[in-house]
């Protein structure tokens, strides 16, 4: 104890008389702990915490798909069927969470996300309510359904945490719900969905029969001792009963069972383990770094060590004295890490809740306090160790032979050239996947979108369904607003539709052409369907291409038969062997007279910002019997072209809508360019952290590059003045540097692309890598990596060359 | 004097040399007056601090003169720019150091070497005969692949030697060659260097044994930056009361 403390007060005073080397120890190993923290408090939250439901491990997602195999939600019908037949499931829930409510609090109106679901939804979590109850058993059967849960979010935003609330009746989108419970802090489901109320399902009549309507999602509790083959069989079997039954709607519909956290974790889970390694090839680097500055350190206290030998130190001791020494390095690193930790999370918080499900769970707790303290503690045990072997075999007998110049020791130098190559190379691997990531960030940001995004501010309208009870909401809201709006000043135009591209998409029909042969069972034959106000394709700048455009006078709701204008899209997908859209009809009614009409042809814009355009047809929103509207189209969203700055349009769509209702929640708009970042927000979180990661590595390994040039040519202070004697010019010297800086950089780029090849396959969860394609970036990248390290040597080598070739004369 | 100025190889006229450090200014060299003849063999003795490396390093091109003159080989040479000064170096100067001075990293022919890396439009062959015939003449062609940390003190200082004369200089510049060595090895390092001479090599040796300046052909003296004789050197180091210090406060 007492000579560990002698260590210990040894190191302090060395450490302080050389607070360059401290500094930088100190400053590389916070970044590398710093970045290891947050990326596991990152992976901790959203892969390995539990989720917050008691029974995690028997909660499955089963996952429906449509007989092409994409993604389709359930029908209500096949719903109450499955859950009736299934005998694997405790419960099997549907939900969906497409509606927002409007809360009519205290403080004006507030849309809410609701997560409307059936009555055994909170017995699948298990999760006891804070205050009151959930769902009894019927409760979401009309008549006993408006009854309402509050996420903890909600009733303490919106209902200031009063233990008073259960039993209250409170008014969603105009009507009258009874407050049933409040549920604990960290319980949400969906997972994603923050702040949200839960209510019953109020599915509409037209649903509860529709068996081709697909919107329900479920989440179930497995029996227990069920395991996951077993319930996918019980799937199976009653999906073909249900095809049996059903063939029109159901054949071909499969069910992949899924565990909620692999569920959850589809899009990110790669994409945070790739992030993992990036943090440990960081972390690794900083280690190799660290190694690399005790080794140089070590070099110049060579004699001490001999020395110490020569006195009867043991080789444990001088070990002993060396781990102490990086222990109270990694101390001081460990403390300004978290603080790097906490840095960073802080700035990724905007990123993290809305990039990833479990986003705003991330916070630096105890578990990431812990594995920043074994990092600390492995990263200079690792880094401490070589040079600590290295030294304490140091030989005694140097420190009798002084005036001998034998060098820096050979192998000393190989060591440490070869922690350069690694650090070289590992930077060379996060660069090309930080600049391949940018690239395609930058190139997907700067798609042509077919119209001027900035320009474009889009605002979602949302009403209260019970306030419009009988009454036309295009008569009485949508078109009101539309008119005032049309007429501000720097508005060019003015539209509805009522699912924005971008936002959404994926809300489609199976659609045929009549008189064309039945497609094929497998073929995708979906066309997306839009429901517009002419003022749409004005403000989005999609023009006629053939026939004509949609107007009420000519498309009235009157109309027996529905009118369409279809996009290019629809022409390549639907008319691929020839033929004209405009006059085609589709096959959507029995009756000839009743079948849309395809009217007009028009551009293609992108509906989704990762696929090409989709098939679309759009129909005017007034197609609806005015009764029928309030149901179908209880949401709109507002689309405005300005020809100024788009922001100064704000205050006054407010004003404009509140005149026309003033319990309508304002949702602040965004513009189409706003629209399209948020969508790539898991894009732009990857592409940031690697783009820090990347940064992070090039500069530890420049400053390492630095350091073992620099203490190269300290070292070599004699050969070089030396060299210098017998007749080197200058420039020699500074090539002679630069030549060995090459060298390193050669063999860290070569181990580098080496160690990406065989990396491909990790690094393919975040970024696709194509030689030829990207050969021009990843060349550049090189170039530039080479540079930067012989920029990084410039100064040394400079050094090198002003050195006193006196220096030869004189005997140390 | 003996010597002209057109046959001496060496021509030093009011040399002196001032160290500015701090507030303190040194006068290591004040007014040296020396001719060095070719294939003339000289030591240079003096207390220390007198200014011996001071001078053997200006006679060596590694450092300027504050003032005076200096003609090497027929060539004003006082106030080269440091490239023309590496080029004299290299091609007329070989450097024997007091601590061997042999870069660890490199081999004994390496080493020896390493000057003619430094000359432009030397083939490699005709390099490896000059390094073998330098490494012969001091007896250590056997040892060409050891590295100098296998090497004994005596050992190493004579592939120094070797070094030296393998750009076959017009002068050899020795500094204190067997202050490293025990009497025995500095013997034969002494050994080689009359042989050298004897050889036509010029050699200019800073020592402070008198046996080994003995084996000069004409012996300088050197006390507080000047030349004096040797009578003058005993009684000068006789005076307690006249330390060899020449400080002067700013
Ligand atoms: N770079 C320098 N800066 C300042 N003073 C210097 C420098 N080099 C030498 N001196 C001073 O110049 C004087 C002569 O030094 P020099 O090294 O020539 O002595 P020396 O005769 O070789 O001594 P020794 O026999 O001990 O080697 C000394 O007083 C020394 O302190
Ligand atoms: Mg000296």
């Amino acid at each position: 104890m007492h000579t560990i403390l002698q260590d210990l007060r040894f190191t302090l005073r060395q450490l302080r008389s050389a607070p360059s080397f401290a500094i930088t120890t100190i400053l590389t190993l916070a970044l590398g702990i710093g970045c290891a923290t947050a990326v596991f408090s990152v992976i901790d939250a959203t892969l390995l915490r539990p989720l917050p439901f008691a029974h995690q491990g028997e909660i499955v997602v089963p996952e429906t798909l449509a007989i092409a195999g994409f993604h389709q939600p359930w029908s209500l019908p096949s719903y109450l069927d499955a859950r009736q037949q299934l005998d694997t499931f405790s419960a099997l829930a549907g939900y969906s969470t497409f509606a927002r409510v409007n809360l009519e609090g205290p403080s004006g109106p507030v849309s809410l996300p609701a997560v409307k679901s059936t009555d055994n939804f909170f017995t699948v979590f298990g999760v006891k309510p804070l205050l009151g109850r959930t769902y009894l058993p019927g409760e979401d059967q009309p008549g006993r359904d408006d009854v309402a849960v509050l996420s903890y979010e909600v009733w303490q935003r919106e209902f200031s945490s009063q233990t008073d609330v259960v039993g209250k009746v409170v008014r969603l989108d105009g009507k009258p719900f009874t407050i049933l419970g409040v549920m604990p802090a960290g319980f949400r489901f969906p997972l994603q969905t923050i702040h949200a109320i839960y209510i019953p399902l109020h599915a509409d009549p037209f649903y509860i029969s529709c068996r081709a309507c697909h919107w329900m999602e479920t989440v179930g509790l497995l029996k227990p001792g069920v395991t996951l083959e077993r319930s996918q069989a019980n799937f199976n079997e009653t999906f073909t009963n249900l095809a049996r039954s059903y063939p029109a709607s159901d054949t071909g519909r499969t069910v992949h069972v899924l565990p909620l956290q692999v569920s959850i974790n589809k899009q990110a889970g790669a994409p945070l383990k790739t992030l993992g390694f990036a943090a440990l090839a960081l972390l690794s680097i900083a280690c190799v770094n660290v190694a690399g500055l005790l080794l140089a350190r070590g070099v110049k206290r060579e004699r001490e060590m001999a020395l110490r030998a020569a006195v009867g130190a043991g080789r444990a001791r001088i070990i002993r004295q060396m781990i102490t020494e990086s222990l109270a390095l990694s101390a001081a690193g460990l403390g300004l890490g978290m603080a790097i930790a906490w840095l960073l999370l802080a700035a990724m918080r905007t990123f993290l809740i809305s990039a990833l499900a479990r986003g705003i769970d991330v916070h630096l707790n105890l578990p990431a306090l812990g594995v920043a303290l074994l990092l600390s503690g492995l990263t200079s045990l690792a880094a401490s160790m070589a040079p600590a072997l290295r030294l304490s075999g140091t030989d005694p007998v140097l420190a009798l032979r002084s005036g001998v110049s034998t060098g820096p020791s050979r192998s000393q130098h190989r060591l440490r050239s070869s922690f350069i190559v690694m650090q070289v190379a590992l930077s060379m691997v996060l660069l090309s996947v930080a600049g391949l990531l940018l690239r395609n960030l930058a190139s997907m940001l700067t798609t042509e979108l077919g119209y001027p995004a900035e320009k474009i501010l889009t605002t979602q309208v949302t009403l209260s369904p019970a306030s419009y009870a009988g009454k036309d909401p295009i008569a009485t809201l949508y078109q009101p607003l539309l008119d005032r709006v049309s007429h501000m000043p720097g508005v060019q135009a003015a539209g509805f539709i009522n699912v924005l591209p971008i936002q959404n998409f994926g809300s489609n029909r199976d659609t045929h052409i009549t008189g064309q042969p039945p497609y094929p069972p497998r073929l995708d034959v979906t066309a997306e369907t839009r429901y517009v106000t002419p003022g749409y394709f004005d403000a989005m700048g999609i023009h006629l291409v053939r026939g004509r455009m949609l107007t009420e006078g000519l498309d009235p709701w009157q109309n027996p038969a529905g009118t369409v204008v279809v996009n290019e899209a629809f022409q390549r997908k639907f008319f691929s062997s020839g033929g004209d859209p405009v006059g085609a009809h589709i096959d959507d009614n029995d009756k000839a007279e009743l079948k849309t009409t395809i009217v007009g042809k028009v551009t293609d814009i992108r509906q989704d910002f990762r696929q090409p355009p989709m098939a679309e047809m759009d129909y005017l929103a007034t197609e609806f019997p005015p009764k029928d509207r309030i149901q179908m189209l209880p949401s709109m969203t507002l689309v405005v072209r300005s020809s100024g700055d788009p922001g100064q349009l704000i205050a006054p769509i407010r004003d404009a809508l509140h005149q026309i209702d003033p319990t309508i929640p304002f949702q602040t708009p965004e513009t189409m360019a706003q629209v399209v970042r948020d969508s790539l927000v898991f894009d732009r979180m990857e592409n940031w952290l690697f783009g820090i990661f990347a940064g992070f590595a090039l500069l530890l390994s420049l400053v390492g590059l630095y350091g073992l040039i620099q203490h190269e040519v300290t070292l070599r202070r004699r050969d070089i003045g030396l060299r210098i004697a017998l007749g080197s010019t200058r420039l020699r010297v500074v090539v002679e540097v630069i030549q060995r800086v090459t060298l390193l950089m050669a063999g860290g780029i070569a181990m580098g692309w080496g160690l990406t090849l065989a990396l491909q396959r990790i690094l393919g969860s975040v970024v696709e890598m194509h030689a030829a394609h990207d050969a021009a970036l990843l060349s550049g990248l090189t170039l530039a990596l080479a540079l930067a390290g012989i920029a990084a040597s410039l100064l040394p080598a400079t050094q090198a060359a002003t050195i006193d070739p006196m220096h030869a004369l004189r005997s140390e | 004097m003996a010597i002209t100025e057109s046959e001496s190889l060496i021509h030093i006229e009011e040399l002196t040399k001032v160290f500015y450090t701090d507030e303190i200014e040194t006068h290591a060299l004040s007014g040296i007056h020396l001719d060095i003849a070719r294939g003339e063999y000289v030591a240079m003795s003096g207390p220390s601090g007198c200014g011996k490396s001071t001078l053997l390093s200006i006679l060596g091109l590694l450092d300027t003169p504050t003032g005076g003159r200096y003609t090497l080989n027929g060539k004003e040479v006082a106030n080269l720019d440091f490239a023309a000064r590496s080029r004299i170096r290299n091609q007329e100067i070989g450097f024997i150091f007091q601590s061997f001075n042999l870069i660890g990293d490199l081999t004994v022919f390496e080493n020896v070497e390493l000057p003619l890396t430094y000359r432009s439009g030397m083939s490699t062959a005709e390099r490896k005969e000059r390094v073998m015939n330098s490494l012969e003449r001091v007896h250590m062609a056997h040892r060409t692949r050891h590295y100098p940390a296998q090497l004994s003190g005596g050992q190493q200082q004579r592939v120094a030697v070797a070094r030296a004369l393998s750009g076959s200089p017009s002068i050899l510049l020795a500094d204190e060659p067997t202050g490293n060595l025990d009497s025995k090895n500095g013997e034969a390092v002494m050994k080689l260097l009359q042989e050298l001479h004897a050889e036509g090599s010029t050699i200019c040796m800073v020592t402070h044994d008198p046996r080994f300046a003995a084996h000069a052909q004409r012996q300088i003296h050197l006390f507080d930056g000047k030349v004096v004789a040797e009578g003058e050197l005993l009684q000068l180091l006789a005076d307690p009361a006249h330390n060899p210090s020449t400080t002067a406060t700013l």
